[in-house]
């Protein structure tokens, strides 16, 4: 019995997946008669079995929906969504009491009368608003149970089959009984109907016993017949093995001597009524419908099916462990072939090679077959998402539709488990952020039924499933206030990406743009958890938006795990296994020179093209020791993608890539997350596949997420000062520098021998006056020939640097990484055009040329005779290393603070400034959140405040005037700061004398 | 008397129902039973051989059991071949348009080995 229950719950769950999904259809095509008789059919089929198998609940529950639907069928009831709802509301309920079954082998204790009731309503056409489901759930407290006597002594057979026995003998007793076989058989209808009503309390009975009796007695039964059928019954009964007692309770209910007074006083009006309506169950127009109806279904499915049902018989099912176990040994036989075949190779002429060869070919032939049977169309993994879509449209008032394609493509089930979750968690994103109300969509101009699609198809050895829609689109500014507000990105680094970079985000660790937790998303898992998974199995994601238009998802995965591509390294004479599609791509240093590996914070990391890339050795992480013998001539750097994070792994060496059967880890050494499973090579060697998730995780927290922090601000930044031009030039030696393009008044070649040379200086005549001529030692020039003069200014003081060659002027990032100082003429060095290179400090060369000279006629000119004490308010190490300077230059104190909030500590801690300068793009507090901060305190309301910014658009402007902020200059022109510097302070002494 | 090892013939397309009709005609003491899938499937099977009985459930994909007994009763061969129906669904205008048909007897579902043996004994006499 045990087996039939199990056969029982796989065949009923395998129905109800087609049973969620028809339904679903059905809302949308509720006059497909072919529909509605294969949902009807299957809620009945499950009905029929359960009675059988002693499911009183199930069997309770699936016989209210099949009335429903049975009324839907026959014309009573019309496909409305409620109707629907309450049948999936069955359903859940259907699915509840099977999976409780299946884990206990029995019926979990319970009522389901909150949902029979609402069936029974609404098939007994009385649904009309949802307080009937409250109303419901009251009533039954007053109905006797339903698993009482009735249910107990056999149920409707029974008691159809003791009414036919009794039926059959008044018919064979009574011979001249008017009564024609049809009509008994009417009778025996409703008296059997007629006891299920009245042993039940079920309101479904035609009528009642006392009615049908009635009924006899007007159509002229004698009260001796009315005992006779009253005895036949009771003995058919009892030859249906029911026992005394029961029969005896039966019986009593079969009151003939009741019956005498009712029909009697209710003579001539209501016999008609009792006449037909007792005994002839539904009305007459309603009967041929079913039976018409069931007809109809067949031609059109029938060539179809017939032909399904041919293939049906073809179809074995077999456990999923006897497959799981001949996937394994296809594999241990697959190995043994390599080695086979390895060995067969250093051997030369063997009488063996023939048959090693057809061993070989049906090898194969067998592995493939064998994947064959893992596979599984993606539809599987499907099947619940029409109902997931319908549900949702529901809830949340929207219209979808949901459009699936390329359901029969077929994977490896492994895989297909793991994608179900990702899948499902992305159409529902796509139903619930997508997917417009439909009168936003009409305003929108669109149709007012949204669409999800998706598809599967193959491409390569890969599966590619699209899930896109017509939604609302991701909206970038949503993101971008979402990714700052949860701070995974400054203002400032989101500032210059891209609008495909900012959508990115969505996949970042704790993000969800849903404005409002609804029911539907927003339960923690969010996008990152979906790219995390599909990375797991080797499988890649992207994702495309247009505001306003929709999103598309694109995933990539492989056919199967089992078997995969991988690159063989090796590391200190050990070899492993690298699976090939987390490798970007190989790249060898030369040991000698190890050009490009640099370290930051004593780690290395590698300039790959223009990413700075964090290197960890793979003999580091295993911890293996030095073999002793000489470093290798050179290492290899596998480059590695996990995610948004690329790194590179160093290895001794590289081998070939190879075909490997993935063989789990054992269980000793399955908490290594750096391995995810062993493979045999070829020659017999047992070696570990790598794990690039778990050496990425391995590996961050050190290292790692430092160079991955720092190479996230570069990229960052290179969006976000991408107006920042550069003039790169070479001088002195052979690398190249840099200077931002605005920092240098005018580009000149001039013929050296021309220049000057007075006492230690070097000048020449430019523009009427005389311009020191300085070398990139910052030692005045001596050379001859025609060269290219840069030249800075700062207020009316000038410098010229000679060069020996301009290179470029590049649109490129500035980013620094600092190195030196003011003194050594260099602010730091950053990637330009790909290549590290240094950008020099033209104060530096400012001062060199005449710094005493210098310095004084500088303050004379911003008028800044005694110090005045600035607090710079700025972010970017860059800047700061710019501007300081230049301010220090200009006679002003400088106090540093690197972020708003560092500011307003430093103000309140009761230090004097006569102005502040600050940035506006900042973590955190922004500048204009300064100002505000600052002018509503006492102390700091009058204090004059510049505004920086790298970009300075009106709106801008009048954004920091309103804040606060006195003036507002770009951060690029520090001649504009230190111009606006001295005009706010002139102005603001002005002020305060006229106040005093 | 009734053969308890003439051939039945039962049909369902819900393998837990065969298995279950099978079961309780096994408990009841018959011997020889076979099974098909759809109407279709048993209609090809009749042919091959005669059969004492015919269960057949009436709600099947592609060819509903109602079908086969119409099927059944306009084959020469195969008409007099008793034919019992196996419903879910008490509805009397379906079993008189099946005893119209030319069904033998129907039961209602879910049903006991007593109830099946009474349906039996109308159509095959006493065992």
């Amino acid at each position: 019995m045990d087996d039939l229950l199990n056969e029982f719950l796989a065949e009923t769950v395998e129905a109800l997946e087609l049973l969620d999904s028809e339904l679903v259809e059905l809302e949308q095509r509720p006059a497909d008669p072919a529909l509605l008789g294969s949902i009807f059919r299957i809620m009945h089929t499950i009905k029929g079995t359960c009675g059988f198998l002693g499911l009183p609940r199930l069997e309770a529950v699936a016989h209210a929906a099949e009335d429903v639907l049975g009324k839907v069928r026959d014309g009573e009831l019309t496909v409305s969504a409620d109707a629907v709802s309450l049948v999936l509301a069955a359903l859940d309920r259907i699915k509840e009491l099977i999976a409780e079954l299946a884990v206990a082998g029995q019926e979990p204790e319970g009522s389901d009368d909150d949902v029979i009731m609402s069936l029974r309503d609404m098939a007994a056409g009385k649904w009309a608003a949802a307080e009937l489901v409250a109303e419901a759930v009251e009533e039954p407290a007053d109905l006797p149970s339903v698993d009482g006597l009735y249910q107990r002594i056999g149920g409707a057979s029974l008691f159809d089959t003791a009414c036919e026995q009794a039926c059959a003998e008044m018919l064979s007793a009574v011979s001249d009984h008017p009564e024609a076989e049809t009509e008994l058989l009417h009778l025996q209808f409703a008296l059997a109907g007629a006891f299920a009503s009245a042993l039940t309390g079920s309101s479904d009975a035609t009528a009642d016993i006392d009615g049908v009796i009635a009924g006899l007695v007007a159509k002229g039964w004698s009260p001796q017949e009315l005992h006779m059928l009253r005895d036949e019954f009771g003995k058919a009964l009892a030859t249906l093995e029911v026992a005394d007692a029961d029969v005896a309770a039966v019986l009593s209910r079969f009151n003939v001597a009741a019956a005498k007074p009712a029909a009697i006083a209710a003579p001539a009006a209501q016999e008609p009524v009792m006449a037909d309506e007792p005994i002839v169950a539904e009305p007459a127009a309603a009967k041929p419908a079913p039976a018409k109806r069931v007809k109809a279904e067949e031609p059109a499915a029938e060539n179809a099916q017939a032909a399904s049902a041919a293939a049906q018989s073809q179809t074995l099912r077999v456990n999923i462990t006897v497959l799981e176990n001949l996937m394994n040994m296809v594999s241990e036989l697959v190995l043994t072939r390599n080695q086979l075949l390895q060995i067969l190779r250093g051997v030369g002429d063997s009488p063996f090679a023939a048959p090693l060869q057809r061993l070989n070919q049906v090898t194969s032939e067998l592995q493939e077959s064998v994947m064959q049977t893992r596979m599984q169309p993606i539809g599987n993994a499907w099947s619940k998402l029409p109902r997931l879509v319908r549900d949702l449209g529901q809830e949340l008032g929207k219209k979808i539709d949901l459009v699936m394609s390329g359901a029969d493509t077929e994977l490896d089930r492994q895989i297909l488990e793991s994608i179900r979750d990702p899948l499902t968690h992305m159409v529902r994103n796509s139903g619930d952020h997508g997917i417009e109300a439909p009168e936003d969509r009409r305003e929108a101009g669109k149709p007012e039924h949204g669409t999800i699609r998706l598809s599967a198809r193959h491409e390569g050895g890969h599966i590619i499933v699209e899930v896109s829609d017509d939604g609302r689109g991701l909206s970038t500014s949503r993101i971008r206030a979402k990714a700052i507000q949860n701070g995974l990105a400054t203002e400032a680094q989101i500032d210059g990406m891209s609008e495909q970079q900012i959508q990115q985000f969505i996949f970042r660790p704790g993000f969800s743009t849903a404005a409002q937790v609804t029911s539907v998303s927003g339960r923690g898992v969010g996008m990152d958890v979906v790219r995390t998974n599909i990375e797991k199995i080797g499988g890649a994601i992207e994702f495309s938006s247009t505001e306003g238009q929709g999103s598309r998802f694109v995933i990539k995965i492989p056919l199967t795990l089992a078997i995969v591509s991988a690159l063989i390294v090796e590391c200190r004479g050990e070899r492993f296994a690298m699976p090939q599609s987390s490798v970007v791509e190989l790249v060898r240093i030369s040991s000698k020179s190890q050009q490009g590996v640099e370290l930051i914070n004593g780690h290395p990391v590698y300039r790959l093209r223009d990413r700075l890339l964090p290197l960890v050795a793979l003999s580091d992480l295993l911890k293996i020791e030095e073999a002793g013998d000489e470093p290798p001539q050179e290492i290899y750097v596998v480059v590695t993608q996990v995610g948004s994070f690329a790194f590179g792994i160093i290895v001794d060496r590289v081998f070939d890539t190879e075909e490997i059967v993935v063989k789990p880890t054992s269980r000793t050494l399955r908490q290594i997350s750096l391995f995810s499973g062993t493979t045999i090579l070829g020659d017999g060697r047992v070696i570990m596949i790598l794990d690039p998730n778990g050496i990425a995780a391995a590996t961050s927290g050190s290292a790692q997420s430092e160079a991955r922090a720092r190479d996230e601000a570069l990229a960052a930044s290179r969006q976000q000062r991408e107006t920042v031009s550069m003039l790169v030039f070479r001088a002195g030696d052979d690398n190249t520098k840099a200077v931002p393009l605005s920092l240098i008044a005018r580009l000149e070649e001039a013929d050296l021998s021309n220049a000057e040379r007075a006492g230690e200086r070097t000048v020449m005549q430019y523009r009427g006056s005389l311009m020191p001529l300085v070398g990139i030692d910052g030692a005045p020039a001596r050379r001859d020939g025609k060269h290219p003069i840069l030249v800075f200014t700062e207020g009316e003081r000038m410098c010229g640097l000679v060069v020996d060659e301009v290179v470029d002027i590049v649109e490129g990032s500035l980013d620094l990484q600092l190195v030196g100082g003011a003194q050594s003429g260099i602010l730091g060095s950053s990637i330009i055009a790909g290549r590290s290179t240094d950008v020099i400090d033209t104060v530096h060369y400012l001062r060199q040329s005449d710094a005493a000279w210098f310095d004084l006629e500088t303050r004379e000119a911003y008028g800044a005779e005694s110090e005045r004490r600035v607090l710079l308010v700025e972010d970017s190490s860059f800047f700061r290393n710019l501007l300081m300077p230049m301010l220090k230059m200009a006679g002003y104190r400088v106090t540093i603070a690197e972020h708003a909030e560092a500011a307003l500590e430093i103000c309140r801690d009761g230090d004097e400034f006569d102005i502040i300068v600050s940035d506006i793009e900042m973590p955190g507090l922004s500048g204009f959140d300064l100002a505000r901060t600052l002018r509503a305190e006492e102390r700091w309301k009058d204090v004059p405040m510049v505004a920086l910014s790298s970009h300075a658009s009106p709106q801008d402007f009048e954004r920091g005037r309103r804040s606060g902020f006195n003036d507002y200059v770009t951060k690029l022109d520090p001649r504009a700061l230190l111009t606006s510097l001295s005009r706010v302070l002139s102005t603001d002494e002005h002020r305060e004398e006229t106040a005093a | 008397m009734v053969d308890m090892k003439m051939p039945i013939l039962i049909v369902d397309d819900y393998r837990t129902m065969l298995r279950i009709v099978h079961n309780l005609l096994a408990k009841l003491g018959f011997t020889d039973i076979d099974e098909a899938s759809d109407g279709s499937q048993a209609l090809a099977m009749m042919k091959g051989r005669d059969y004492g009985l015919v269960i057949s459930d009436w709600n099947m994909q592609p060819m509903t059991g109602f079908e086969l007994l119409k099927s059944v009763r306009a084959d020469q061969h195969l008409k007099a071949t008793p034919f019992i129906m196996v419903t879910a669904e008490s509805k009397v205008e379906n079993v008189v348009a099946a005893r119209q048909a030319g069904v033998n007897n129907y039961i209602i579902k879910p049903f006991s080995a007593a109830v099946l043996k009474a349906k039996l004994k109308t159509v095959l006499g006493e065992f």
